[in-house]
């Protein structure tokens, strides 16, 4: 059936001019800059061809361990804040005594400042000085003592465990509201008919939660891979470069001037992100479709 | 299931609370007086300056409880308010290029910098600096540091630093004797030796700090004189493009002998947490032995812990065997930023900052010197005795081989942290003290070619 057109095409014109100016041509404009020598120590821009590409993955400053890196911190926090965050949102829908409280405590990490989050935990991650190691000499397990931040071994599993703690209450949010929005009736009937609380889980509230489910890796995926403050906040990349990421590099990069660089690393962020981006609005439509 | 998933509810909540626990820094309290104010100007300028606010921005490392005395007493006899914003040590020289390079600079900024640094990274002069050419506070810095801060024969910065055995190692003396060692090592051989007697009593030898990101790289860069002791030359070659620090074995076995330190547990367990603020604390306490400090750490350490009664001492970095004192006449500077709104302001601090009653301000509450290096009279300098012994013990020659290596040669300095980070990852393993020399050196190609130097096109 032919789709009825309640307003003309020209009224999404504004609307398309605006966003392109605003956001689709500095992206075109940084790819141009990523093929020239731009830099602040000269007027002249010059066109160098693919050399800044050829500077990220040929020389021995490891962009392309930022880039793995960026990759990595991507998969590995949405699933360390999306599973946690689903079981306790699971938990805070089943009518406990005081679960707004409980809400309101498990978001309350989402509204610190990064820059708070850093300066808190830096301190009590610290090997000799900081409240977690101290807590496990005082129950006398020095075994479990670390080097969190600094050590190459659990630098990682510290970054994910604070970017969890910040963000796990946002994503259980979104849940919470996905989980409300399930009739009550659907879950009456299926016990009428004999079903426990996994064939529930299973057959009513995961499929009805998909939406949510989507939109919480779709945020997951954007925010992982732009990922910035909590890193720099956290270990500024270190130790060494181990936990270098690509925001990391451009920041890097723009700050020393060598803004011809830093747009290439730029542009691969980009084009990374559009193509991730299509595909999953493309999957999301399909989706749609089979409803 | 309710009362499971409750339980790991609580749990989870019980844990979190843990979060807010951490165990805060002690802040040392400024603790001289409060500077009582000088002339105060007529009524009607200080109100005509109610509304301007000028922005300084500082490092963590160079914010001396000086500075926060020195801002009120301007702001008590200007009317002009100040707002000083310190920004952790690690993060500071990124922060500020990205500031500059996005036209949202500060009023009042300090850089590090040096006769070559100031030609390229770090502030780019003619673009963002005020020239202060003119400016009646010009004979105030000695002429060894003019050249740090001008750029095609105009001045745009003001230099006030100290002229001290910047960053040798403080030892503890006693503690040193009761390890059995007798002197004060001048050789790598010795140094080691002694570090792992005092190993041997459980104690850290050397207190380094890595996180703050700026300390651990001094070692390498300090000894320069002796790189260029053993290589004659190397300076310049390194400057004209004809040698590069890969290609200097000297470099690669200093790198490799700090190296070799580290993976022998001198520096502790924790120096890559360590972000400096309790140094004085592991000295005073005995924790660690030694310190790359200067020679007024000593007073600091004095002043701090009365009780202490540990008798200290200086001695040279002795890697590969330097014996040569660390010439730097560089430092942080301070510039005025040319777009600022409130220029004239801007000159004005600069003319407060250079007065001699500010500079003894400056000078007596910045427990970390014991002298200000400028050209005019009017400042009482405090110079220790130690310091004097010293300086008087090395012989002249040994002074004027060359400056260190961040000093006397180019695309060296602007690149002070990303090094630091390579030795951070030559310590974990991760590069080889040649890869670490590798690196700077195509990092130095990287800023030579974006200024079109010609040694290398």
């Amino acid at each position: 059936m032919k789709e009825k057109k309640f307003y003309p095409m020209y009224f999404i014109w504004p609307a398309l001019i605006i966003y392109g100016l605003l956001c689709i041509l500095p992206g075109i404009i940084g790819i141009y800059y990523s093929f020239t020598d731009w830099s602040s120590y000269s007027d002249k821009i010059n066109f160098i061809g693919l050399e800044n590409y050829k500077y990220i993955f040929t020389s021995g400053q490891d962009y392309t361990k930022y880039i793995y890196n960026t990759l990595m911190f991507t998969v590995v926090s949405n699933i360390v804040k999306i599973i946690p965050a689903l079981f306790l949102a699971l938990m805070l829908r089943e009518g406990l005594k005081g679960q707004n409280f409980y809400r309101g405590v498990l978001y309350f990490p989402s509204v610190l400042p990064y820059l708070v989050i850093g300066l808190l935990f830096r301190s009590m991650l610290h090997p000799t000085t900081g409240v977690v190691n101290q807590v496990f000499g005082a129950l006398n397990m020095d075994f479990l003592a670390q080097k969190w931040l600094t050590d190459p071994n659990f630098v990682w599993g510290s970054i994910f465990a604070v970017d969890a703690w910040r963000g796990i209450g946002y994503v259980m949010t979104i849940f919470i509201a996905g989980l409300q929005s399930i009739p009550e009736s659907y879950y009456e009937a299926a016990k009428i008919d004999g079903a426990g609380y996994f064939s529930l889980l299973k057959h009513i509230t995961l499929p009805m939660l998909m939406p949510s489910i989507t939109i919480n890796v779709v945020f997951g995926l954007t925010y992982g891979l732009k990922v910035f403050d909590i890193i720099y906040v956290l270990t500024n990349g270190g130790p060494g470069r181990m936990t270098e990421v690509v925001a990391t590099g451009i920041f890097k990069e723009f700050s020393d001037g060598t803004y011809g660089i830093g747009s290439a690393l730029s542009s691969i962020l980009f084009v990374f992100m559009a193509v991730v981006g299509i595909l999953i609005v493309g999957r999301m439509n399909e989706k749609k479709v089979e409803m | 299931m309710k009362k499971f998933l409750s339980a790991v509810l609580m749990l989870t909540m019980s844990l979190s609370v843990f979060a807010g626990c951490a165990k805060s820094e002690e802040t040392p309290a400024p603790d001289a007086a409060k500077p009582a104010s000088t002339e105060a100007p007529a009524a009607e300028e200080k109100d005509k300056n109610k509304d301007i606010t000028l922005t300084v921005m500082t490092s963590q490392g160079w914010a001396f409880p000086a500075e926060d005395m020195l801002t009120q007493k301007f702001e008590e006899e200007t009317g002009i308010k100040v707002d000083l914003q310190v920004v952790p040590a690690d993060q500071y020289h990124d922060l500020l290029k990205a500031k500059l390079t996005s036209g949202e600079g500060p009023d009042i900024f300090y850089a590090q910098t040096n006769e070559f640094q100031i030609k390229t990274a770090t502030v780019d002069p003619e673009k963002y600096c005020i020239d202060f050419s003119d400016a009646a506070w010009k004979n105030v810095m000695p002429k060894t540091r003019i050249p740090a801060v001008s750029y095609n024969d105009k001045l745009y910065g003001l230099m006030l630093w100290y002229d001290s055995p910047e960053f040798v190692y403080i030892y503890n003396k006693t503690l040193f004797e009761e390890a059995g060692i007798k002197e004060a090592p001048k050789t790598y051989e010795a140094f080691k030796a002694a570090c792992e007697a005092i190993k041997a009593k459980g104690i850290t030898p050397i207190y380094e700090y890595g996180a703050a990101g700026w300390h651990h790289q001094l070692p390498f860069f300090q000894i320069g004189p002796r790189y260029e002791e053993l290589q004659p030359g190397l300076y310049k070659g390194l400057n004209d493009n004809t040698i590069k620090f890969a290609d200097s074995k000297d470099m690669q076995k200093a790198l490799d002998q700090i190296n070799e330190f580290v993976q022998n547990g001198y520096y502790g367990d924790d120096y890559m947490s360590n972000d400096g603020t309790d140094k004085e604390d592991r000295i005073a306490n005995r924790q660690a032995a030694m310190i790359q400090e200067g020679p007024a750490f000593i007073e600091t350490i004095k002043q701090k812990y009365p009780e202490v009664t540990d008798e200290f001492g200086v001695f040279l970095v002795p890697f590969i065997d330097n014996q040569n004192y660390p010439t730097n006449p560089s430092g942080p500077a301070i510039f005025g930023y040319k777009e600022s709104k409130n220029v004239e302001a801007v000159k004005q601090y600069f003319d407060f900052l250079t007065k001699p009653e500010n500079l003894q301000i400056k000078l007596d509450n910045t427990s970390e010197w014991t002298n200000i290096d400028i050209a005019i009279d009017g400042v009482e300098q405090h110079f220790t005795d130690i310091e004097k012994a010293f300086k008087e013990s090395i012989p002249r020659e040994k002074y004027e081989i060359a400056p260190v290596l961040q000093t006397g040669t180019k695309y060296t300095n602007d690149q002070w942290m990303e090094t630091g980070k390579d030795m951070i990852s030559m310590f974990m393993g991760e590069l080889t003290s040649k890869q670490v020399l590798e690196n700077i050196d195509e990092r130095r190609a990287k800023l030579a070619k974006s200024q079109n130097d010609p040694a290398w096109q």
